[in-house]
């Protein structure tokens, strides 16, 4: 994954940078646009980050509100419901995404979750264009199996930027490692039970049964976000935060 | 679109667990302070403060105006509150929502009616010309606890502000630029802060400084304003289930004592701004210089 | 000397900065794309809403002209095709201005217009909207000959005429508005001035030198660049430890 210095908005990408491909075709990720024939212009500033292997390029943008993409996971919050559908929040002050009331597992008319206003989900995202309302569902529609989402009830949820989101993300590399720099929620299992539901847009939901834990995980990650920690840092506030519980 | 968005239930039933057991989302005691800082800026009557992730700035500006024709020997006194999307996308441009009508009544009853502000002693000439002081605040980012951060920052700058000096011959008045007589201070008879407290559990849980989303889970909220001799200048509950009398006058003996905290704190700030603006004595040697003779007749601009 | 910009002073807004120049200090807040209301949304493009904030008292008809030339200013600069019925949605207020008298109005409203687009651009960056191009703003004053960038409160006081001329990252102009009396001459020579500064302010130190011409440009900091570089590069920071 190559990085290259920072790129204003609307800066073209030098051909030299795009990575290699076999088939003649990029995929571009966010904050990238394409302009015919074979013009690749940035949308916002930021590093450029490449994956040869897939033959992407996308821009990594430091700020920005979450923007809905297919296959994201989130957190949403039900606002009110209409006919057959709920109308979610998933950032606050834009469109509502629709969540099917039978978008959930082995849900029908009569074993049908009954969500209220302020309730929260965890869903993927299923359709999201710029043109229609973001729709989102409980359940994997292919085997029609949950796979984690659905309801979320009791704990708290906690606001990250939808950059550090991603971090959290990232999953772990070949040695176990996480490949997003962030290891609170690892080092914290080891100690105290939790669980946790990270959203794209930007909201984790944890619960662990009582309250003065589940605010330990909560700070945690917030402060990591706010204040940068490296891993050396975290380490060092987990143990402060640890001592006093044990 | 308007008004915040409501927090879940989930962050809604947290919170109020959390405040049974005495604990807060950031781990404050319940009558604690986000960190205040307080800022000057270069011109005199600017006042920038931060209350935790919570930011106003007020601004203080003057002009010659002709009075109320009520009041002819007072001069005009206008504190303006705007909240724009600045702060949050939730406040719209020239809408008055209720917070912003809250704001602004209370800063009004807490500093203008209070009297904090004399007045008499911008009327220059009596019916005719007077100075329009006029106090701007602007709220920057909103995290909560609005009010008690607003009336910080507006006594700081009022206290902070110079007034172009004045010469008055019968109805002629001369008002000098500040390069050709130093500013004056303001007349301030005495600084009312506000200090607001957000209640829960019918009452029996009060906290002070609450954040934005502590605010939203409330049940209600009393705001005091005091200034450090414990004289009360107003004290407002909008609403809300009924809280208990000795809970009212718990508040009270609270806020004196957050009061006389924010007093002090104003005082040495201004202490601080003022050896800062007078390094190396330089005031005493400006003035000197004034008194001095000049050759020609023509004036000094410094 | 050329102006500081701070980005993300802000915690509520979705994007943030910080212009100060000699002359004014300008804080400005970026949203977007937010829900619109029916009465302004527009069905294929994202609706542009600015509102400039002075620093006392309430706004009125010359900030509305400000917000209007800003508004269709940044409609150039944002991608609207994007966010269909969307609001963006951006807020300029003044902290700091030029002290007491001297200063006309009209000279004073085209200086405050510079700092005011330079501003929105970067909320807007910071905000993650969007862009199609980047965008400097140069402020310039003509005296008896002789043009003078980035003008303080004693140049603007004397001048004959004052300039603020936006320019794009190709060199092309997006807005010109002018203050005083002054001939096409000299108005030829405060833009050319003014853009090979603009060119300065966003020049990758990396690449060669490329078609900018007028003297002095080499010398000066790109600071636009530097700018978003340093938030760009502290957001990627753990990338680097751990």
């Amino acid at each position: 994954m190559a990085t290259t210095s920072v790129l204003l908005p609307g800066e073209q990408i030098p051909p030299s940078d795009l990575p290699p491909t076999k088939k003649g075709t990029l995929t571009l990720g966010p904050n990238l646009r394409h302009l015919p024939p074979s013009t690749i212009l940035t949308t916002t500033s930021g590093s450029l980050h490449t994956d040869p292997k897939k033959a992407a390029l996308w821009i990594d943008a430091p700020h920005g509100r979450y923007q809905p993409s297919v296959g994201d996971l989130v957190v949403a919050q039900i606002h009110h419901g209409s006919t057959d559908t709920y109308h979610c929040a998933l950032t606050p002050h834009t469109a509502y995404a629709l969540l099917g009331q039978l978008a959930f597992e082995g849900a029908n008319k009569k074993t049908r979750p009954k969500l209220e206003s302020g309730d929260l989900v965890y869903a993927r995202v299923k359709t999201a264009s710029k043109w229609e309302d973001v729709e989102i569902e409980c359940f994997n529609s292919s085997t029609g199996k949950a796979d984690g989402l659905g309801p979320l009830k009791g704990g708290m949820v906690f606001n990250i930027s939808p950059a550090f989101a991603r971090r959290l993300m990232m999953g772990t590399d070949k040695e176990g490692r996480s490949k997003g720099g962030v290891v609170v929620l690892e080092e914290v299992g080891e100690k105290v039970k939790f669980e946790v539901a990270v959203g794209r847009n930007g909201r984790v939901w944890v619960d662990s049964g009582n309250v003065a834990a589940t605010l330990v995980v909560g700070r945690l990650l917030m402060g990591c976000d706010e204040k940068g920690w490296s891993v050396e840092e975290q380490r060092r506030e987990i143990e402060t935060c640890l001592r006093p519980m044990f | 679109m308007p008004s915040e968005p409501a927090p879940s239930t989930n962050e809604r039933e947290f919170i109020l667990a959390a405040l049974r057991e005495n604990t807060r989302l950031d781990g404050r005691a319940l009558d604690a302070y986000r960190p205040i800082s307080l800022t000057f800026g270069n011109d005199y009557g600017t006042a920038d403060v931060r209350l935790g992730k919570t930011r106003v700035l007020a601004k203080i500006s003057c002009e010659v105006a002709t009075p109320y024709p009520d009041r002819k020997f007072d001069g005009i006194f206008t504190i303006t509150t705007e909240l724009s999307p600045l702060a949050s996308p939730a406040f719209e441009v020239g809408r008055q929502d209720t917070p912003e009508l809250l704001l602004s009544r209370l800063l009004e009853k807490t500093i203008r009616r209070s009297g904090a502000l004399d007045t008499e002693s911008l009327c220059l000439v009596a019916g005719q010309k007077c100075f329009h002081l006029r106090a701007t605040l602007h709220v920057l980012d909103a995290d909560g606890n609005l009010v008690d951060a607003s009336c910080l920052a507006l006594i700081a700058a009022l206290l902070h502000f110079r007034r172009p000096d004045i010469e008055v011959h019968g109805e002629d008045v001369t008002v000098f630029d500040p390069r050709e007589r130093e500013p004056v201070c303001l007349t301030i008879q005495h600084r009312p802060f506000c200090v607001s407290f957000s209640y829960y559990h019918a009452g029996e849980v009060m906290v002070q400084d609450a954040t934005l989303l502590e605010e939203q889970c409330r049940e209600g909220e009393v705001v005091v304003s005091m200034n450090r001799f414990g004289e009360v200048a107003q004290v407002a509950k909008y609403g809300g289930p009924p809280v208990d009398g000795l809970s009212v006058l718990g508040c009270m003996s609270a806020a004196l004592e957050r009061v006389k905290g924010f007093d002090k704190m104003v005082t040495e700030k201004l202490k601080e701004d003022e050896k800062r603006r007078d390094a190396g004595g330089l005031m005493a040697e400006l003035s000197a210089e004034n008194e001095r003779p000049v050759e020609g007749g023509d004036r000094v601009m410094l | 000397m050329p102006p500081t910009l701070t980005l993300h002073p802000l915690h509520r807004a979705d994007g943030s900065a910080t212009h100060t120049t000699p002359l004014f200090t300008i804080l400005a807040a970026a949203n977007g794309p937010l829900e619109v209301s029916r009465r302004d949304e527009l069905p294929e493009e994202a609706a542009i809403e600015v509102n400039v904030r002075p620093c006392s008292g309430v706004g009125g008809p010359r900030e509305r002209w400000m917000e209007g030339v800003i508004t269709s200013l940044l409609k150039s600069l944002v991608l609207v095709n994007m966010y269909p019925r969307t609001l963006v949605q951006v807020t300029l207020q003044v902290t700091k201005e030029p002290g007491m008298g001297g200063l006309k109005r009209a000279v004073k409203d085209v200086a405050l217009l510079a700092g005011l687009g330079n501003a929105a651009f970067a909320a807007l960056v910071d905000a993650g909207v969007a862009l199609g191009g980047t965008m400097v703003v140069g402020l310039g004053v003509a005296r008896e000959g002789e043009v003078v960038v980035e003008p303080g409160e004693k140049e603007l006081l004397g001048c004959g005429s004052v300039h603020a001329v936006a320019w794009g990252m190709r060199g092309e102009m997006l807005m010109a508005e002018s203050a005083g009396r002054f001939g096409v001459e000299e108005w030829e020579g405060v833009a050319g001035r003014l853009r090979g500064d603009a060119m300065g302010a966003i020049k990758n130190d990396e690449e060669d030198g490329d078609d900018v011409m007028d003297g002095e440009v080499g010398q000066k900091e790109p600071w636009l660049r530097q700018a978003l570089g340093e938030s760009v590069r502290d957001a990627g920071a753990w990338r680097e430890t751990g």
